[in-house]
């Protein structure tokens, strides 16, 4: 029996859910002037996403989440949303990474005939999604530890000048020696 | 090597820290540590160590006809580390179609690991076609890093001309010459057609002993035969600009083409030795030879035929005069038209080479790809064109193709014809 790869289904899964994300900030928006931008970006992401355009969509994600500004602007700074920041950031960037790749995925799967070679693509599809995975995975866990400690840095209204510049960059210099103990000084240690 | 969508994170991380700076926002710190962090985790994607790989490509074999299908396989051997995402790509030329596979793959590739990938091309036209070269392109899932080769492994295929089977006919020339063919002449030699007896000489075979007759006569005898010999067929292919109907998938010159690849099989089969002139995009041609690679070669060469505005039968002349045998069939194959052949025809027969004409019809292509023809012009174009094949017959075999139907019938009414006559 022929295999069939289920491209369209992540494609339509992937449009559903730009779709909704897009429709629900717009809803939240409705009584600010631009509630039509959320939408814009969206639609414009989902037709980049059939078109096969990377250009088109990367403009789209790129106002999805300019407009995602307009929502949270003006936000207090707590723990609750902190968390929420990060994970809507690893939420959004997820969401554009799978769908880069399902526009690669297409592009070669357009190439294909018959079903020659279609393990290659198969295998791509697993190994990328679990790639994709632990990638957003580490970086949520690492940017909730940076996130902690610049919060833990200054809690309350932001310092100005050099005393806020020297709070991120301490961060990030903490959140690297953490990220090279976590997963680079491993790699030294394992003897093949 | 670092991607756009890097230099995309990389701005949007600094733009984020000045707008955080700027707008004393702390959403966008907490997005300035978020981005540096898939930046940093990502350091995993990029290529630490040179990248060794060797790039084969195979196939069954380097020469088809047209409408055929091969497989192709491309070898990828890692002599480096382990790489996880490598797309290939095999470049192909545009009038090669795939029809099952692909030349596009992403795949992963292990230290000192062998990958196969195999294709099916179709190629509709003839035509030296070349394969290659293979890109090669890594790049990380996140499509962060990327890095890109070209190698240069490159594979040349002929696609050569249908031909048609062509059994019950025979092309012969009038001229034999001294080696051994399937024409019988009339002189005494080897064949296998009995012609005489005579007596016995001490270095006849044994074989050649007729006993009846020996019997007989009292005294040893032995059978003669009619020998049989091979001649010179020359093709002369016209691809001049002018003498060209039709649009790229039907034409003139693919009917010429087709014509000559099939007479060059079917006179190389009755073992007489076939020469090739070809009027194209430049003067081509081959010295008379048999056998199957010389078979090869003219269909090598026909393949590749462009057409052209340089060279005209008229240029023949000095070819066949300077390079080319005595005493030769000269077949030449040309929609005819221009009027401008019969004079160099004759010429070529008044050189002691018997001519044959074979013209594809122009009529009959250009009635298809043309969809309002007028019948007033049509009956003039047969009218010019009735007018040269009968100049033509007065010194030439003419043979009036229509591409539409097989050659050998055409062929062979114009043989049983000639024969007769």
């Amino acid at each position: 029996m022929e295999k069939k790869l289920k491209y369209d289904l992540n494609k339509i899964f992937l449009a559903i859910l730009v779709l909704i994300i897009s429709l629900g900030a717009s809803t939240a928006l409705i009584e600010v002037q631009g509630w039509w931008f959320p939408v814009i970006g969206g639609v414009i992401s989902i037709f980049g996403l059939y078109l096969g355009k990377t250009k088109i969509l990367n403009l789209g994600a790129l106002l999805l989440v300019t407009s995602f500004f307009f929502l949270i602007q003006g936000i207090p700074f707590n723990y609750f949303n902190l968390f929420f920041i990060i994970f809507a950031f690893f939420f959004f960037f997820g969401l554009w990474i799978f769908m880069k790749r399902e526009l690669l995925v297409s592009e070669i799967k357009n190439d294909l005939v018959g079903s020659e070679g279609i393990n290659y693509l198969e295998n791509y599809k697993k190994d990328s999604a679990l790639y994709y995975l632990k990638t957003l995975l580490m970086g949520l866990l690492v940017s909730l530890t940076g996130g902690m400690i610049a919060a833990h840095s200054f809690i309350g209204p932001l310092p100005s000048g050099m005393a806020l510049f020297l709070n991120v960059f301490f961060s990030v210099v903490i959140l690297l020696a953490l990220y090279s103990v976590l997963f680079l000084l491993p790699k030294y240690f394992i003897v093949e | 090597m670092k991607s756009t969508t890097s230099f995309m994170l990389f701005a949007a991380t600094i733009a984020s820290f000045i707008l955080g700076i700027i707008l004393d926002s702390w959403v966008f710190i907490i997005l300035t540590i978020s981005i540096f962090s898939v930046l940093a985790i990502e350091v995993r994607g990029a290529l630490q160590e040179e990248v060794k790989l060797k790039v084969e490509r195979k196939s069954e074999k380097m020469s088809l006809y047209e409408d055929d299908e091969i497989w192709i396989e491309l070898t990828i051997k890692n002599e480096g580390k382990s790489l996880n995402y490598l797309e290939i790509f095999d470049n192909l030329p545009p009038d090669i179609d795939i029809v099952e596979g692909s030349n596009h793959h992403i795949l992963k590739v292990d230290e000192d690991e062998e990958k196969t990938m195999r294709y099916k091309i179709h190629c509709s036209r003839r035509g030296e076609m070349e394969i290659g070269p293979v890109r090669l392109r890594y790049r990380d899932p996140l499509d962060l890093h990327v890095e890109e080769w070209t190698t240069y492994e490159l594979m040349e295929i002929f696609v050569l001309p249908e031909i048609q089977e062509m059994k019950g006919v025979n092309v012969r020339p009038i001229y034999t010459k001294s080696w051994i063919g399937n024409i019988k002449s009339q002189r005494i030699g080897i064949g296998s057609e009995f012609f005489s007896l005579r007596e016995y000489m001490p270095e006849d075979a044994l074989k050649k002993i007729n006993w009846k007759a020996t019997a007989r006569f009292l005294e040893p005898m032995t059978n003669e035969f009619i020998g049989e010999k091979s001649g010179d067929v020359i093709l002369i292919v016209d691809g001049h600009r002018k003498n060209i109907i039709g649009d790229a998938e039907r034409n003139t010159l693919d009917a010429t083409i087709r014509a000559a690849g099939s007479l060059a099989s079917s006179i190389l089969e009755d073992r007489n030795r076939v020469g090739l002139i070809v009027l194209g995009d430049y003067l081509r041609w081959l010295y008379p030879d048999s056998g199957r690679d010389h078979f090869y070669k003219i269909m090598e060469e026909l393949s590749g035929v462009k057409e052209g505005g340089e060279w005209e039968l008229e240029d023949t002349k000095w070819i066949l005069r300077g390079f080319f045998p005595k005493r030769s069939m000269v077949v030449f194959i040309s929609p005819l038209l221009s009027k401008d052949v019969s004079e160099t025809l004759l010429d070529i027969c008044m050189e002691e080479h018997n001519v044959m004409v074979i013209s594809p019809d122009p009529l009959v292509i250009e009635k298809e790809i043309i969809d309002d023809h007028s019948p007033l012009a049509e009956k003039l174009s047969q009218l010019d064109r009735d007018v040269i094949l009968d100049k033509l017959w007065k010194y030439s075999v003419v043979v009036d193709w229509n591409p539409n139907e097989p050659l050998e019938a055409s062929l062979k009414e114009v043989i049983r014809y000639w024969r007769r006559s």
